[in-house]
């Protein structure tokens, strides 16, 4: 199997930090691998570095096949790479429907369009009742995300993201602050946009409970480099993992 | 060929405005750096402070040459007075509110500066002989240098020194440094930050209204002398790198001796050039010469 | 907010009926005070939809006032023609300041066409063709008289701003607003931010061009002070001071602004020193403007 995402080792160094040193990893199509590690570790650099935020000192990033090293984000989501960030990461002055309607007109190549007001295209309204109600966010779409639950806000980052269309989404830490509730609600997400409709997750996570639930793979990443990698069950047990990240 | 007089006086002419501008752009830019506050009203007051001279050289003291001496002295303090004023009782209230915000505040105070300005002293330009009568002329190989014109340019070169020397070998210096990187570490070492940001602006307010006490004399003092100097000083720290006093250095001595040039050789462009070099800068190197640039980090 | 078609009928009605009621002098007010108003709204594109702050908007004011003045006194061209010359030049000017301005943003941005205003004015003020410091004066109204060219102004201007609450409706509309709410997510959802900009500074000055336009042949001459930043100020601040949040919000401030300035002008010559308290008074009081400040109180009202 070709992998959908591959890093091919990626450095990138803030002065003196080494925040990611020399990483190096794959991510299969229609699979969800995690990335663990301590604060400070260098994850959220490496998911900004593959979602082309920043740019990378050496290594090559490859995703569908292709080496993508150093495109813009914008140019990223229309080959199909869709991220969701931290902090949700919303319009919060646009509807939550609104907010679903720009992804929408974007990945139709319509965000510049003046043919039609862009409440009244058929097509965007269909596709954004249909992602709303797949994240059971219709009943709230004339709210602004500011009116929204924390766990809710970041839903609507992921549908966002989803309507998208992306043939791969970036995650990162997707339960953070979430009641355990909201992260059951979260962890079905996540299956989900694997199970039902094939799309590739890779994601930071410092939720042990969830990162072994769903992940098909657990990369640990320690210092800005990858210290362990494996199936959930075999990372439970490499001692490694517990030093650096649990203290043990 | 432009003869040898004409070059090196308007050299002179040229440092003496970029020490001018030095004044104005190095408080501009450091309350930039500090306060992440752009003051547009921070030409005003050195306008401010070319009208307080010529309250106290020409009503108070007659045109002495003590008054000029007061003049440097006191009208940049009242003019730190007028600085701290607006720190305090108007800037405070929106700080942590978007950037818009204080640009359109302090456009605002732009405008009631100029017309205070005319309500007081009229709306004219004001020709007030400047202190050069007093100094007279030193010569050089054959050349006439004016005395107060080069202790214009002594004064640029050393506050350069001094800011430099505050900033970054004292104590309150390297606090003030440390607020611009991260407030919420200087206020848990138990630094004040309202009162070092008041600090901060008040010195700028010093230095602009000193700038305004030295041009007052050279260039006529006039309402629209505000918004000249600060659309100068916006193009020094830009080329310069905001938030750098050795950009602003850099800055004041690019425009004040470009402009001093170009007035000779093709007076019709003087402006604009500033204006080109400014862009030009902008398009290869954003951040300035000296600015450092911003990455995301983490 | 939806547009009330009554309410909109309603205006132009009363502002087609004003010369009858008002007599010249109003009447001139009354059309300065609108194309105020279209300048405004232009600025707003940028700054209330696209969260942009430009302080040198005059320049493309300046730039369609002085196409028509050229055009006019120059080259003793038709008005249509000259109009239609308006449209390229601000076009090519907002395209060429744009391009080099919105890769910065906030102060930057601010500073950059503050820049080009002034770069602009410098140019007025030099070049002879362009009259120099003294401008270009004898501009002829196109239609002979001041009521009839009145009647040009409000067509000009309520065709202009039916065109750009079109825009904010459309998904380009909506672009600019994701990309002024958050210009990061805007990029993660594949939309090239720069590009949203431009097109953005392009649509806004284009449209403060045909206002300037418009305002040459009803001045009947133009100077270097149409570049100045007291212009661009002016500009800001009725924006801001009717309210930014709204569409409409930019021309209830001007013609606040236009008519409280013909009012205070007969009794004061320090009328930028209301200028200046107020814009202070509104960032510190009612940041949301005279129509935020009422939509606030309605919805109070209301509850």
């Amino acid at each position: 199997m070709k992998p959908e995402i591959s890093v091919v080792d990626l450095r990138k160094y803030f002065g003196e930090v080494k925040a990611v040193d020399g990483v190096s990893l794959e991510v299969n199509p229609k699979s969800i691998v995690s990335i663990i590690g301590p604060n400070g570790a260098g994850k959220t650099t490496l998911l900004n570095l593959v979602s082309g935020l920043i740019k990378p000192d050496s290594g090559r990033v490859y995703f569908r096949g292709r080496d993508v090293t150093g495109w813009s984000p914008a140019k990223l989501v229309k080959l199909g790479l869709a991220r969701c960030f931290q902090i949700s990461n919303v319009y919060d002055t646009l509807t939550v429907l609104d907010n679903v309607r720009a992804a929408l007109h974007s990945v139709r190549r319509a965000a510049f369009s003046l043919k039609s007001t862009y409440y009244s295209i058929q097509s965007v309204n269909e596709k954004a009742k249909e992602v709303l109600e797949l994240f059971n966010l219709w009943d709230k779409r004339e709210k602004t995300p500011t009116e929204l639950s924390h766990g809710d806000r970041k839903l609507l980052d992921i549908a966002i993201s989803y309507a998208l269309a992306p043939k791969a989404m970036l995650l990162d830490e997707p339960t953070a602050g979430m009641s355990i509730r909201e992260k059951r609600r979260t962890v079905d997400v996540i299956k989900m946009l694997r199970d039902k409709l094939g799309v590739t997750v890779m994601l930071v996570e410092h939720d042990l409970d969830v990162v072994y639930e769903i992940s098909d793979e657990v990369i640990v990443m320690h210092e800005g480099k990858v210290i362990a990698r494996g199936k959930p069950e075999e990372i439970k047990r490499v001692q490694a993992v517990r030093e650096v990240y649990l203290g043990e | 060929m432009i003869p040898i007089e004409l070059l090196i006086a308007q050299t002179i002419n040229g440092l003496v405005y970029a020490s001018i501008l030095f004044l104005v752009s190095s408080g501009l830019t450091m309350i930039y750096g500090i306060m992440n506050i752009l003051n547009l009203a921070h030409g005003s007051l050195y306008m401010l402070g070319a009208y307080f001279a010529i309250t106290i050289i020409m009503k108070l003291a007659g045109g002495s040459p003590w008054g000029y001496l007061a003049a440097f002295i006191l009208a940049p303090t009242a003019v730190m007075a007028v600085g701290a004023a607006i720190e305090v009782g108007l800037l405070k209230p929106i700080y942590g509110k978007p950037e818009e915000y204080q640009l359109l505040l302090t456009f605002g105070l732009i405008l009631i500066f100029d017309e205070v300005v005319k309500l007081i002293w009229g709306p004219a330009y004001i020709n007030f002989p400047n202190p050069g009568r007093f100094l007279g002329s030193i010569e050089v190989a054959g050349f006439e240098f004016p005395v107060y014109r080069l202790l214009l340019i002594a004064l640029g070169f050393s506050v350069a020194w001094l800011l430099w020397f505050l900033l970054s070998k004292t104590t309150l210096g390297k606090k003030m440094r440390a607020a611009a990187a991260d407030r919420e570490i200087v206020s848990a070492l138990g630094v004040s930050v309202p009162l070092l940001f008041t600090g901060a602006f008040m010195l700028g307010s010093f230095l602009s209204g000193l700038g305004g006490v030295a041009a007052g004399p050279l260039y006529t003092a006039s309402p629209g002398m505000g918004i000249d100097i600060i659309v100068n000083s916006f193009a020094v720290i830009v080329i310069g790198g905001m938030g750098s006093i050795l950009g602003a250095l850099v800055g004041s001595l690019i425009v004040g001796l470009t402009r001093a040039y170009a007035i000779v050789i093709y007076p019709a462009i003087e402006l604009a050039l500033v204006y080109l070099i400014m862009v030009i800068v902008l398009l290869v190197r954003p951040v300035g010469l000296f600015g450092k640039p911003e990455e995301v980090r983490r | 907010m939806k547009a009330k078609p009554a309410v909109i009928l309603l205006c132009i009605a009363a502002l087609a009926a004003l010369p009858k009621a008002a007599g010249r002098h109003y009447t001139y007010v009354t059309a300065e005070a609108l194309l105020l108003g279209l300048v405004a709204v232009s600025f707003n594109i940028l700054f209330g939809y696209t969260g942009l702050l430009s302080f040198g908007h005059a320049t493309f004011w300046g730039t369609g006032a002085y196409t028509v003045a050229v055009l006019m006194v120059k080259f003793s061209k038709p008005f249509p023609l000259a109009l239609a010359a308006s449209l390229l030049t601000s076009l090519a000017a907002a395209l060429a300041i744009g391009y080099l301005s919105v890769r910065h943003t906030k102060i930057y941005f601010a500073m950059l066409t503050l820049a080009f205003g002034e770069l602009f004015y410098a140019v007025a003020v030099k070049w002879r063709f362009l009259g120099g410091s003294d401008g270009i004066y004898g501009i002829p109204k196109p239609t002979g008289s001041l009521i009839s060219y009145y009647y040009v102004v409000l067509a000009g201007v309520a065709a202009s701003l039916a065109i750009m609450w079109w825009i904010t409706q459309t998904p380009l509309g909506l672009t600019l607003r994701a990309v002024k709410d958050n210009p990061m997510r805007a990029e993660y959802i594949g939309i090239s931010v720069k590009r949203a900009r431009l097109a953005s500074f392009v649509v806004s000055g284009v449209f403060a061009g045909v206002a300037g336009a418009l305002y040459a042949p009803l001045a009947g001459a133009v100077s270097p002070e149409f570049f100045s930043w007291t212009k661009s100020a002016e500009i800001v601040f009725v924006t801001l001071f009717g309210g930014a949040v709204s569409f409409i919000g930019p021309t209830i401030g001007a013609l606040i602004y236009d008519y409280m300035r013909h009012l205070a002008m007969g009794m004061t010559e320090h009328w930028m020193l209301i200028v200046g308290s107020l814009l202070v008074a509104t960032v510190l009081l009612f940041p949301q403007g005279v129509v935020g400040a009422a939509q606030a109180a309605w919805r109070k009202v209301r509850r």
